[in-house]
């Protein structure tokens, strides 16, 4: 039964207020291209249907004056009254349609046809036919004129027809063109949906493997069958698996020191535990018989605290920080570690001037006490610690000195790794106390420098970014 | 004799038991409750000198006491014991009203000097004689004793080891000092506190109890009953 949350329970649903989906977008935008190119074309079929069908029906009308004019100059005692049947038919497209003729002399009076026909006409050469547009009322005409001579005299023949044969011809040439060019827009836009479709489906190749993967395999994923666009984000889903896959490698290690450093303090107690029962069984148990086991237990106590520190300070998180005094920190850490300094007749000195900070307190807690108790813990008897706390060149720096043996220069760079105990040193450190102290550091976008203290002992500098204004 | 009476709420059974048993040793009557419904019931028909409380108890929050306790308007000292260090919860505790915050794991050790040290500062607070190691402060009649023995102290050496006694095992700085006992006169110099401290150091190490000069950020009185 997949849980809640499974990847492909909620694939198809996003969050409100998500992205616009790429399907719509490329749409969006691949749409208003195809409609513009269908509107340009269509325009131009008109024009040159426009322009086609115009020249016909000028044709025609010429061919219609020049048969007239051949007639009248074959005979010019006989003036023809109509036009020819033919060039009627070929003018006319329906019963609607009219056509009119207007023979006129020199003069301007007219000889036949029609007198609603305009006199003036477009001036041309001789026997050249002039075209002109003409409103008539309601009626939008289209016409020819010639002027020619027959039988020794000068006459103007005009025909003119309504435009119903020419616009049904231009709707015709439109119609003719305009549909597959339709036709063609839809299949463009039927293979764009389905392209994009199909360009957004070679993505469920990657989004299989992702969902087949088990929370442990970490591996990268197959970018190969992945399309070139989507690959930057294969890459960077690459990087944060092989980051988490780190975090994940260093967490099993860290649980797994921790269990060991455990479990060699808890064998012991257990041996002291069952030494003493056994003792009993013989003998009076005296206080003496129970020392180990008290400090055995001190020292299961400390470590248990310090990894549980040491775990909590994830140098990736992002706990809430606040505005403290690391001086104030400083004096709360030293006020618990004082009875020790005291114990062991440490001589403490503090030079501790307030410095802002932005940070967590309780770690910025833990790791001063980890410093004191380090410097406490290998300083020589009887001697000498130096607590310091100041801001220094826009850091906030904290530096504990101890008189104790150092750390050989070779070996400071290992001092920070966790359980890390110099060798053939007899001090009963857990060996976390320095890893504490980089971690909490470095959860402050600061560092810790390892050095020689002027007390002739090691020096521990943190030096931590100061707090911004 | 009246045996200070300590009230426990701790759930866990082995630590509960091993501080009551540790406690009971060093002269105190324990009284032991390992709920909040218990402890709540407890805090409310009895008066104790100090409580120690644990914050996870198996059915609520232990800062319910806390709320408890300032209703009533009680000066129970109390100290808290807490395994959830997780949150910043230190200040937190402190806000509500408890005077101590320790963390588990702790040494039993560590408690016990805890609440020594509570039940001390409440004594000096409240004007009761106080004990440090073998020292006796009496505040009310201005007097001090080691052991039986009267100890002569000048009026301003008393003020200021009742100052030191109220906040034992604790720094106090010289700035506390100068506008505790000087009322902040600017033409007392540090100086003055240094030479006031030496003398009283010197009067009552006879009696064990150290006042511990901390370099660089005052003093520390020690009551030396560790």
């Amino acid at each position: 039964m997949p849980e809640p949350g499974a990847p492909g329970c909620s694939r198809d649903r996003g969050p409100p207020g998500r992205a616009a989906s790429l399907r719509r977008q490329l749409l969006i935008w691949l749409l208003p291209v195809a409609g513009i190119a269908l509107g340009v074309s269509a325009a131009a079929d008109f024009l040159v249907a426009r322009h086609a069908s115009s020249l016909a029906h000028d044709q025609g009308l010429a061919d219609a004056a020049v048969a007239y004019v051949e007639r009248m100059q074959r005979a010019p005692e006989v003036i023809p009254r109509e036009l020819p049947a033919a060039a009627q038919r070929m003018l006319l497209a329906g019963p609607s349609d009219r056509i009119f003729f207007r023979l006129q002399n020199a003069d301007g009076s007219l000889v036949a046809g029609d007198s609603r026909l305009p006199l003036e006409l477009p001036a041309g050469p001789m026997d050249a036919p002039a075209f002109f547009d003409h409103q008539d009322g309601p009626l939008g005409l289209r016409g020819v004129g010639v002027r020619f001579e027959a039988g020794g005299r000068p006459f103007q023949i005009t025909i003119a027809t309504t435009t119903g044969k020419r616009d049904r011809l231009m709707a015709e040439v439109v119609l003719g063109m305009a549909l597959p060019e339709a036709i063609v827009l839809l299949a463009t836009v039927m293979m764009l949906a389905f392209g994009i479709r199909r360009a957004l489906a070679s993505l469920a190749p990657l989004r299989r493997e992702i969902a087949r993967r088990s929370q442990s395999d970490l591996g990268p994923l197959d970018a190969a069958p992945v399309p070139e666009e989507i690959r930057p984000v294969v890459d960077e889903i690459n990087h944060l698996l092989a980051r988490l896959d780190r975090a994940l490698r260093s967490q099993r290690n860290f649980v797994a020191d921790a269990a060991h450093q455990l479990r060699t303090p808890v064998a012991g107690l257990l041996a002291q535990v069952e030494a003493v029962a056994n003792a009993a069984a013989v003998r009076p148990v005296g206080p003496e018989d129970l020392t180990g086991i008290v400090a055995t237990a001190g020292r299961l106590s400390r470590l248990v605290a310090q990894l549980l520190t040491l775990a909590r300070t994830d140098p990736g998180s992002t706990a809430a920080k606040e505005r403290l005094d690391l001086a104030e920190v400083a004096r709360e850490a030293a006020e618990e570690w004082l009875p020790r300094a005291f114990a062991g007749n440490c001589d403490v000195q503090f030079d501790i001037v307030s410095t802002p900070i932005d940070g967590t307190r309780i770690a910025l807690r833990e790791m001063l006490a980890n410093l004191l108790d380090n410097a406490l813990r290998h300083g020589r008897p009887d001697g000498r610690v130096h607590v310091a706390c100041r801001p220094a060149d826009g850091e906030a720096l904290v530096v504990v000195e101890d008189d104790g043996p150092g750390i050989p220069a070779g070996e400071r760079e290992h001092a920070f790794e966790r359980f890390r105990r110099l060798p053939g040193t007899r001090s009963e450190g857990s060996g976390l106390g320095l890893a504490i102290v980089r971690a909490v550091a470095r959860q402050h976008g600061g560092r810790v420098l390892l050095g020689d203290s002027a007390l002739g002992g090691l020096s521990v500098e943190v030096r931590l970014p100061a707090a911004t204004a | 004799m009246h045996k200070t009476h300590l009230l426990l709420i701790e759930d866990d059974a082995a630590l509960a038991d091993g501080l009551a048993r540790t406690l009971g040793q060093d002269g105190y009557r324990v009284t032991v409750r390992a709920t909040l419904q218990d402890g709540l019931a407890t805090v409310e028909a009895q008066a104790f000198e100090v409580l120690i409380l644990d914050l996870g108890l198996p059915d609520g929050d232990g800062r319910a006491v806390l709320d408890r306790l300032r209703e009533l308007a009680c000066e129970t000292p109390v100290l808290v014991l807490s395994a959830r260090d997780a949150v910043d919860e230190r200040v937190q505790v402190l806000d509500l009203g408890a005077d101590d915050y320790v963390v588990k794991p702790a040494a039993v050790e560590e408690i016990r000097a805890r609440v020594r040290a509570m039940l001390r500062r409440r004594r000096a607070r409240a004007g009761e004689t106080v004990t440090l190691g073998r020292l006796t402060l009496d505040s009310r009649a201005r007097r001090a004793y080691i052991d039986a023995q009267p100890l002569t102290l000048t009026a301003r050496e008393l003020a200021a080891l009742e100052f030191l006694a109220v906040r034992s095992d604790r720094i106090v700085t010289k700035e506390d000092l100068l506008s505790s006992l000087y009322g902040g006169d600017r033409d007392v110099s540090e100086n003055a506190v240094e030479k006031l401290m030496s003398r009283i150091r010197a009067r009552v190490e006879p009696a064990g109890v150290r006042l511990r000069v901390v370099r660089g950020l005052g003093y520390y009185l020690q009551a030396g009953d560790a």
